[in-house]
């Protein structure tokens, strides 16, 4: 545990620096190589317009704390999480096949590891968000690792530990599968069908970050309308 | 986002007497509206309402904040962006005007002045150190601003750190006025704003904004008022894994100081301690869950309270050193940018004497007390001196000053016991002593543009603490430290005026030197004399004047009054 360790030093001279309560976004994002072109540039894009609009209000870039994994096959941490005020949006590229369960069990991992800093720095926090997008299917995960993702998922949700969204997104030539997706997701899976929609999810979810520095009628965080699928 | 349209384009507004309004630059779009210069009223701006946003009963709420303004009293360092007119659009509300906050001030969220890490990341603080007595200041002025709200019947209801924004004078701004609640006496009407952030909204409030008093406002005050002295949100706990929401934690009250079951970071309890018996008081009486129903503390006990310093000299956090970040799985594309190191504090604020010195002998006291002592001394030989050599003067007050400046800036570093107050007192007589009696010395040998010198630098010099004393916000306090300080200025002005010879006026080093050489010649001034008074008169006026001032004192040559005689005759 000794880089658990290391991070948690590390955390508590942040939280000194910046006590506000956080939300911990982790994008989950695939670098399969399907997502090649089009749909890997437009994710790119759209990240950059995230961090802007993370930085673009100082308390909502002081409450967020972003983390990105990458998968294919495997799943990778590129961006542990950094708070919205030093967030620069990754350049991803596109690698080989696609594994649901091990980037789901790595976000649930670093998200449970970060909020158990939080605790012991005494900072408040909000649910985390999760934002998953995929174009493909799991050919490298087996029913079972999918299964036991997905249940571990599903007791996240029903703690209000975790937000899960999961999106796949469809080209004409390569339809995303929504059967695998919704087995592993406990909120009902969205299609994607358009990069334009692709773009607002992404957006969505950066205005979603914002609520938690927003004034709101009443003590709970609303998250605000999901418009992606009007654009 | 492509908004490039302009909502406001072709569209025509006047206010309430019929007086058109012309939107001039854009300034920002929120949620609710837009936010426009006004052309041709330079310190106004305009916000008008996104079509089907304007607020219910527009015309009446603008009109009633319109009729009863709130503002800051003549010297208070306060700013407040008060509705001034109705915006109408064919005879309907639309909007309304207010007036600008200076730009040139750079305005900032309070929130960039109490977080450190925002301070680092958006620069509003990074062009000055932001010290305890700065946050106190700003402190004291949010509560003189709530002060004059309240008074004036208003809730401001949705308290945050974004409504109130601070420039680089520790002035403090509130804005978003239009949402403050209010009762509208002719018609009724109450208005009321039911949002909030949970994070400073009272307990009671919690879960339902609506309904809020001024008693709820004075809770998000205390909020802010203890994020500006300690750093951290008061409900900062680490061992309540159950209360992860910031409202959550106020409903059940875990504010560690009230609490023995409840634990905070060890920086957290530091800066507690720091604050004033007095300050703790008041925000135990806020926080403490057992005094939940209690009135809670009003802006004149804070303002009361905040006159003392909490006892922070450093930062009041500890900075660990920051860990290598761990390297998760491969190699991550970008490097998170590393934290920036705290920069090295103690000694900031002093010279590069004090730090070579105390190489030698530690930073002790001794060290202070020895620099003021040579500090004095430098300027004995001006007191004993009687003649005038201004290399001499200019090199040996310089002197005394940099020697002094660090005893100086030792003597007044928060906090200011007891035995400091005795201190700059004593300083203070010494300090006085010495300035009378190089006045005295002074008196007869300075000439006149040395004396309108130093009138102009030492007026310049006392503007800062005049201000502070005309900022002061206890009235009391203010005209007797007013009256106390002109008297002592008449004082000073009465007995320089006195002391001065009349016939300083017109004599050599005198600003009439010239005159009393003309009128010596009866008002006659022939070509023949200007060879002869240009002796005198070259010193007041034309070259350059170090070279003009003789080494000695000049006595007037008596080789020069046969020769006007001559050329009178």
């Amino acid at each position: 545990m000794s880089i658990q360790d290391s991070v948690g030093v590390y955390d508590q001279a942040e939280f000194a620096d910046n006590p506000e309560a956080r939300c911990s976004i982790v994008l989950i994002l695939d670098v399969s190589g399907s997502m090649r072109g089009l749909k890997i540039d437009t994710v790119n894009q759209a990240l950059v317009k995230f961090q802007d609009i993370i930085r673009e209000d100082p308390v909502t870039a002081l409450r967020a704390d972003v983390a990105v994994i990458e998968f294919d096959h495997e799943a990778r941490v590129i961006q542990d999480f950094t708070n919205g005020t030093d967030f620069e949006a990754p350049v991803l590229t596109v690698k080989g096949g696609t594994n649901y369960s091990k980037a789901v069990n790595q976000a649930l991992d670093i998200t449970e590891a970060r909020k158990q800093s939080y605790r012991d720095g005494g900072i408040a926090y909000y649910r985390s968000l999760a934002y998953f997008l995929t174009d493909g299917y799991p050919e490298h995960d087996d029913d079972a690792a999918l299964a036991q993702a997905g249940s571990r998922l599903a007791d996240a949700e029903q703690s209000g530990s975790i937000a899960f969204f999961a999106f796949g997104i469809s080209s004409p030539d390569l339809p995303a599968d929504m059967s695998a997706l919704t087995k592993l997701a406990p909120r009902a899976a969205i299609e994607l069908s358009s990069m334009e929609q692709l773009d607002g999810s992404i957006q969505w979810l950066s205005r979603s970050v914002a609520a938690v520095s927003q004034s709101q009628p009443g003590d709970s965080i609303r998250l605000p309308q999901p418009d992606y699928l009007d654009f | 986002m492509a908004s490039s349209t302009d909502p406001l384009a072709g569209r025509n507004f006047q206010d309430e007497n019929g007086t058109p309004i012309v939107p001039g630059e854009k300034l920002g779009e929120g949620g609710e509206g837009v936010v426009h210069l006004v052309d041709g009223q330079p310190g106004s701006v305009m916000k008008i309402w996104h079509p089907g946003r304007t607020p219910e009963d527009a015309e009446t709420k603008i009109h009633h904040l319109v009729n009863n303004p709130v503002g800051p009293e003549l010297g208070e360092t306060w700013h407040i962006t008060w509705p001034q007119h109705a915006v109408l659009e064919n005879g309907v509300i639309a909007g309304y005007t207010m007036p600008i906050l200076n730009p040139g001030e750079s305005w900032e969220p309070i929130v960039e002045y109490y977080n450190r890490r925002a301070a680092q990341t958006t620069g509003a603080a990074q062009a000055r150190e932001i010290r305890i007595d700065d946050r106190v200041r700003m402190a004291r002025n949010l509560a003189l601003g709530f002060r004059a709200v309240h008074n004036a019947g208003y809730v401001i209801g949705d308290v945050n750190e974004k409504n109130v924004e601070v420039n680089r004078q520790n002035d403090i701004a509130m804005v978003d006025c239009d949402s403050y609640g209010f009762t509208d006496s002719d018609t009724g009407r109450t208005f009321s704003n039911g949002m909030g952030r949970p994070e400073f909204q009272a307990p009671e409030a919690q879960g339902d904004f609506a309904n809020r008093t001024q008693n709820h406002d004075l809770f998000g005050l205390a909020v802010i008022i203890f994020h500006l002295l300690t750093g951290y949100q008061p409900y900062t706990v680490t061992n309540q894994p159950d209360y992860p929401l910031p409202g959550d934690r106020i409903s059940a009250g875990l504010f560690p100081p009230a609490r023995s079951d409840v634990t905070a970071p060890a920086p957290y309890d530091e800066s507690w301690n720091a604050l004033t018996d007095r300050q703790r008081e008041l925000f135990l009486r806020c926080f403490d869950p057992g005094n939940y129903s209690q009135l809670r503390p009003s802006p004149e006990e804070w303002l009361e309270a905040l006159l003392e310093m909490p006892d922070v000299a450093q930062p009041p956090l500890p900075q660990p050193q920051p860990q290598p970040q761990p390297q998760p799985t491969p190699a991550p594309q970008r490097q998170p940018t590393p934290q920036p190191q705290p920069r090295p504090r103690p000694g900031r604020r002093f010279t590069v004497l004090v730090w070579f010195l105390a190489r030698f002998t530690g930073d002790t006291p001794l060290l202070y007390l020895g620099l003021a002592a040579a500090g004095y001394a430098a300027l004995i030989p001006l007191l004993v001196a009687d003649e005038f050599n201004i290399r001499l003067w200019l090199a040996l007050t310089l002197l005394a000053g940099l020697l002094l400046y660090d005893p100086a800036q030792k003597l007044f570093q928060s906090p200011i016991s007891g035995l400091r107050w005795f201190l700059i007192t004593v300083t203070a007589l010494v300090s006085a002593y010495f300035l009378f009696e190089l006045a005295e010395t002074a008196i007869s040998v300075w000439p006149w543009w040395m004396w309108l010198g130093m009138g102009l630098a030492t007026g310049f010099v006392f503007l800062v603490p005049a201000r502070g004393v005309f900022n002061r916000s206890n009235p009391r306090r203010r005209r007797v430290a007013i009256g106390a300080f002109s008297l002592v200025g008449i004082f000073i002005m009465g007995s320089l005026i006195w002391s001065v010879d009349r016939d300083y006026w017109t004599g050599e080093l005198g600003p009439l030197a010239g005159l009393s050489q003309a009128s010596a010649n009866g008002g006659a001034v022939a070509p023949g004399n200007a060879a002869p008074a240009g002796g005198g008169s070259e010193a007041a006026s034309g070259v350059p004047l170090l070279a003009a001032i003789p080494e000695e004192t000049p006595t007037p040559t008596p080789a020069a009054t046969p020769d006007i005689k001559a050329t009178v005759a």
